[in-house]
């Protein structure tokens, strides 16, 4: 400690003798006998703001190339971005995300820690993604780092264990993502406005991340990375003539492929405005986005009228919505608009994340703000601030010689006239207050939005009914699908006196408990040919079940009580696993539905469900060893309406639900008569035989 | 003895190339009533940034009155006496500029980025709350309303999102570091007029003040405005608090484990305690973060990450705080993971540092990461006006924006192998688990 201190008073000591060494100059303007602060002082004369352009140049294979000298700092920045076109990933969503990160992780001379390790040794930086690969790296690095950036571009390596990594750190991804209130708004926003089958509306799940495979994300690869499509800025300390010698010796021989086009499905039409609520309980704050989608083109005269009506509305410290919802009410720590235009299909938001008590009252301010851009004329003075804002803006962004390129980029993207943006400020000085009004009138949409809230359902969601036009809220989750949340059962009620309930229901325990053996025979219909599933059980826990058609079986269970075979048609017939027989111990057990608890499971009333237009108690039932499973009960009539449970395949997590009906007696005891499962397709079955103490003979459960 | 030649000769072309950074030209100098005054000047786009520095931040709250500093903060853009309410913000950005603050454990930071002719503007008002804030009971109930809900978004409704505040609080007990700038709601409700006014009169003074202008700017011009503004605010009379409460040396780990509602993943964050920025230890400390997660190659990225696939992302930094502060560990498991089998595949990264001299490589690929950092890091006015305010204030150098990168190549390969031994100990650091919270 000592030694630091010593160092620092000595370095201090060398400070003041430099500064003693080089007096500055004492400012020589005397104070003013008396200013008058209360003018505000004026502009000096307006600096010309220089758009300067690029130096471009088109290699053969179609690599559109664009060059901005700028020798400030030593380091050269590379942007090679690929025009892909949106498409529909479909059951494979998050397949660009998933690929673009793989892109890179390997090539056909380097593996992922050569890469990582010659990068960082330059002390360069390389990121890939789905849309390209940019980076940077010091002038004196230029060559080395190439080598590297453009065996990136040209031959990346799909290697399935870099895959499986970052299937994992995606799925672990997801996971943490799930309570986050931004994006679960996010989510919902894109899957209303633009529709679920539309590139724009798909959410990666678990299912469609595992669907993707090593092929999928090399075939992305080969199709988008791919010159014909490419745009690349090169930015920084160097000139054209070595540009071009550098993208010639890495990029001449690069060969282009021709793209499939594709075409976007329609999104949905928005005819009234509609609450959609994502429970989030005991949130703290209310996520609100008020969203529609808007058919905006980026860089055109008309985007740039919205662009100055966005920020009247909603940007900054100055726009209405920050100094009503913030600065007035203090609802929010910020309170904003965002009009995105696009290519093909642009949204509006009005977003704010308010105090949860203030949820009601903030969307009504919302409103006031968004209705009263459209109906009154905004002031030649406000209107002249935004557009003074949005100038500086743009100022500041060409400091960065980024900009020169990436506005260069867009003009050739969007086909824009080549003057575009050098024009974009005499543009913007021509935008008038009946601009603003005529624009907030054609784009904003009050009365046919989706006010989408994440909050606390109970605190909150009753008194959002009245912004909705059918007075109703609807619900969905975090994936933006539709969700009925559950209602609170009433005080008092227990899971374990559901279950008794239902046992006496369907006949009671002491008829139940005379039953020895069943014999059961349902059948249904798959693809045109007739299935049938038997199963047999005996007391006090044996059991067989087969499944077949005709004289064919396709696969059958045997169990005596201890021991088990498990047969189907790939395997031929094979002993239980350990993990059968667990399962066995309580499968086995006759109607062991109602006997849940004995058997060692924790139980758990969750709530009123509504199961094919009947109110339904949801109970959790969590097997000794932590696997889940969900029954529903009629609450009128006690019975098992449904089943869900998950089954580990090889392929895969699959969700099983059965729904149960039809109940019909057989010697007193109620079954289930009709039995539709639904695991990805349905299949319903109707009971043929149901017979109860036919003496079954043990050698039904023989193990071979 | 040839090769030994060579890799000499090697050495100096290093150090040739290292020196050839581009330098940046500043002026400064003191008004009589001790604003600091930094200018740089730079043509390049017509614009510039103008920002002050106040010497105060969390580490100077009266315990009883966490978030006070950053409270404060808010209070500034309420206006003056020639400014209205509610106008300050609007009458920036209706003249072409941006502005923002933020509020740190050391200091209170303003600037704004305008077109270059707006200069006089920002300088006005600048000036205008340096010398006569408003500040009353209307502004101050309103902002106590935002400054709530910025730390519910913050802290209260993110994942990990009250990380920092934990942290901190159980890594220090008798420091001010022991609360962050945030503070708590429970103060920011009691906070009062008076004890504001007190706050202005003893901190918002031009002797507690940097000035940092950079951009588009004649220096001359720029002076006079600076002095018609500016001169003629009064010096301040109060002595200037500065804590010199000093953390007691750490001999036991400190460990605890969080519930979150808002998070699914675990995550397992880790503080030790290391010496404060601008000491040679504390370079060590930075070259040793980067060894351990700056880049893909790093050992963090590469083993816990990616080779054990432990984390879903992984790291080290340590904190720049003027006084001795931690170095963070911020690590999220990846599904299925138990959070102490994460600690362990970190801790012995580290441990491994604590044994071995890292390999001539491996130091020399640092030393090229911080030297490309340091040379690229001054790409924007704005960067280059807190840099050279920030050197000021807590280094006493403005210049250092030059030559910090000659403290960084002074640190040996022994260097590192002795501050990992000395600040990351087990006993020196706090362990903080966070865990899912179920639903009730």
């Amino acid at each position: 400690m000592k030694k630091i201190f010593i160092t620092t008073l000595t370095l201090a000591a060398t400070i003041n003798l430099i500064a003693q060494k080089t007096p500055v100059k004492p400012a020589t303007v005397k104070t003013n006998e008396k200013l008058d602060r209360s003018q505000m002082p004026k502009a000096g004369p307006a600096k010309q703001i220089e758009l300067k352009q690029p130096q471009t140049f088109t290699l053969d294979n179609g690599l559109k190339v664009f060059v901005v000298e700028n020798k400030k700092l030593p380091r050269v920045s590379f942007s090679m971005q690929f025009n892909v076109k949106p498409f529909n990933e479909a059951d494979k969503a998050g397949l660009s995300d998933i690929a673009g990160q793989l892109i890179g992780t390997a090539t056909e001379k380097l593996n992922k820690v050569q890469i990582d390790e010659k990068v960082d040794f330059l002390g360069a930086s390389l990121n890939a993604d789905a849309n390209g690969v940019s980076g940077s790296c010091l002038k004196k690095h230029l060559n080395a780092y190439m080598d590297i950036y453009s065996e990136v571009i040209l031959n990346s390596k799909f290697v399935q264990e870099e895959l499986d990594k970052i299937k994992t750190k995606t799925l672990s991804g997801l996971a943490s993502q799930k309570k986050n209130p931004s994006v679960m708004a996010s989510n919902v926003k894109n899957v209303l406005l633009f529709g679920k089958n539309h590139p724009y509306g798909e959410i990666a799940t678990e299912k469609s991340i595992e669907n993707i495979s090593l092929d999928d994300c090399k075939q992305y690869y080969d199709t988008y990375f791919n010159p014909a499509i490419g745009y690349f800025a090169i930015v920084g300390d160097i000139t054209l003539d070595e540009a071009k010698t550098l993208v010639n010796k890495y990029f001449a021989g690069w060969q282009k492929k021709e793209i499939k086009k594709t075409t976007l499905p329609k999104t949905p039409e928005i005819n009234k405005t509609r609450v959609a609520f994502v429970d989030r309980p005991n949130s703290v704050q209310s996520t609100i986005k008020i969203v529609h989608t808007v058919d905006v083109k980026p860089g055109t005269q008309e985007a740039i009228k919205c662009a100055v009506m966005d920020d009247i509305l909603g940007g900054g410290f100055s726009g209405r919505l920050f100094r009503n919802l913030r600065e007035t009410w203090n609802f929010t720590y910020g309170a904003y608009s965002n009009f995105k235009t696009d290519e093909y299909i642009g949204s509006f938001e009005a977003y704010a994340d308010v105090r949860a008590s203030a949820t009601d009252s903030a969307i009504k301010q919302f409103f006031i703000e968004i209705n009263k851009i459209r109906d009154e004329k905004v002031s030649e003075e406000e209107l002249q601030g935004i557009k003074n804002n949005l100038a500086g803006k743009f100022a500041i962004s060409l400091e960065q010689p980024s900009t020169i390129a990436r506005l260069a980029i867009n003009t050739e993207k969007y086909g824009l006239p080549k003057d575009f943006y050098a024009n974009y400020l005499t543009y913007l000085s021509k935008v008038t207050v009946e601009d603003i009004q005529a624009m907030a009138q054609q784009y904003l949409k009050p009365e046919n939005c989706y006010i989408i809230v994440v909050g606390d359902k109970d605190k909150i969601a009753k008194s959002l009914e009245k912004y909705d036009a059918e007075g109703k809220i609807k619900y969905y989750d975090y994936y933006g699908n539709d969700f009925v949340p559950l209602k609170k059962a009433p005080e008092g009620l227990t899971a374990e006196k559901i279950i008794e309930n239902y046992t006496n229901a369907i006949g009671g325990k002491k008829l139940i408990d005379k039953v020895k053996d069943y014999t059961i025979i349902y059948t249904g219909t798959v693809q045109g040919f007739t299935l049938q599933i038997k199963r047999i059980q005996k007391a006090p826990n044996k059991y067989y079940d087969e499944v077949g058609s005709g004289m064919m079986t396709f696969s059958k269970k045997v169990y005596d009580g201890t021991k088990g075979t498990s047969s189907n048609m790939q395997t031929g017939t094979k002993p239980m696993t350990p993990e059968e027989l667990e399962e066995m111990k309580t499968e086995a057990v006759l109607f062991n539905e109602t006997k849940f608890i004995q058997l060692g499971y924790k139980v758990k009333l969750l709530g009123i469900d509504n199961i094919n237009d009947k109110d339904a108690y949801k109970i959790e039932i969590e097997s000794p060893k932590g696997n889940k499973e969900y029954a529903w009960y009629d609450v009128n009539t006690h019975l098992m309406l449904q089943t869900e449970k998950s089954q580990k395949t090889p392929q895969g997590n699959f969700t099983i639900i059965s729904q149960l009906s039809d109940y019909k007696e057989v010697k007193g005891i109620k079954f289930p008569h009709k039995i539709i499962i639904d695991q990805g397709q349905k299949l319903e079955l109707t009971a043929a035989s149901i017979e109860i103490n036919t003496k079954v003979k043990d050698d039904v459960f023989l193990i071979k | 003895m040839k090769k030994q030649v060579l890799s000499l000769l090697a050495l100096t072309c290093v150090i040739q190339i290292f020196a050839q950074n581009p330098q940046i030209k500043f002026e400064e100098y003191d008004l009589k009533n001790g604003l600091h005054v930094i200018l740089h000047e730079d043509h390049s786009t017509p614009i510039v940034t103008v920002a002050v520095l106040y010497h105060v931040g969390s580490k100077n709250e009266d315990p009883q009155r966490t978030g006070f500093a950053h409270f404060f903060e808010h209070l500034m853009f309420e206006g003056s006496p020639n400014i209205k309410r509610g106008e300050y913000g609007k009458l920036i950005e209706s003249n072409g500029g941006v502005l923002n603050a933020n509020t740190s454990f050391d200091r209170t930071y303003y600037y704004q980025i305008l077109p270059s002719n707006q200069l006089e503007l920002a300088l006005w008002m600048e000036s205008e709350r340096m010398l006569h804030a408003k500040i009353d009971s209307a502004g101050i109930e309103t902002q106590r309303g935002v400054v709530k809900e910025e730390l519910k978004q913050r802290n209260e409704n993110q994942p990990y999102g009250s990380m920092f505040n934990e942290m901190f609080a159980h890594a220090f007990t008798v420091h001010p570091y022991r609360w962050t700038p945030g503070g708590s709601p429970e103060y920011i409700n009691k906070a009062s007029y008076d004890e504001f006014m007190e706050f202005y009169k003893t901190f918002y003074v031009p002797n507690n003040a940097t000035l940092s202008i950079a951009g588009d700017i004649d220096i001359k011009k720029t002076k006079e405005w600076i002095n018609k503004y500016f001169g003629d605010i009064p010096k301040g009379t109060r002595e200037i608090p500065r804590p010199k409460i000093v953390e007691p040396r750490k001999t036991k780990e400190v460990r605890d484990t969080i519930y979150d509602p808002n998070i699914q993943l675990p995550g397992v964050f880790m503080g030790y305690h290391i010496p404060a920025q601008g000491t040679p230890d504390f370079y060590a400390c930075e070259m040793l973060a980067n060894i351990l997660s700056k880049g893909g190659s790093s050992r963090i990225n590469k083993n816990v990450v990616d080779k054990k696939q432990k984390a879903l992302f992984a790291g080290l930094f340590p904190l720049s705080t003027a006084d001795p502060g931690i170095a963070l560990v911020y690590s999220i498991c990846n599904m299925g993971v138990d959070p102490q089998e994460l600690e362990t595949a970190v801790n012995e990264e580290i441990e491994l540092l604590q044994k071995e001299l890292i390999s001539e490589e491996e130091f020399n690929k640092v030393r090229n990461q911080i030297e490309a950092e340091f040379i690229t890091a001054n790409s924007s006015m704005s960067g280059i006006a807190e840099s050279l305010a920030n050197y000021h204030v807590y280094f006493g150098n403005a210049n250092l924006i030059n030559t910090e990168l000659e403290r960084y190549l002074k640190v040996t390969r022994e260097d590192i192998l002795r501050v990992a031994k000395e600040y990351f100990r087990k006993d020196n650091r706090v362990v903080l688990y966070y865990l899912p919270k179920q639903k009730p």
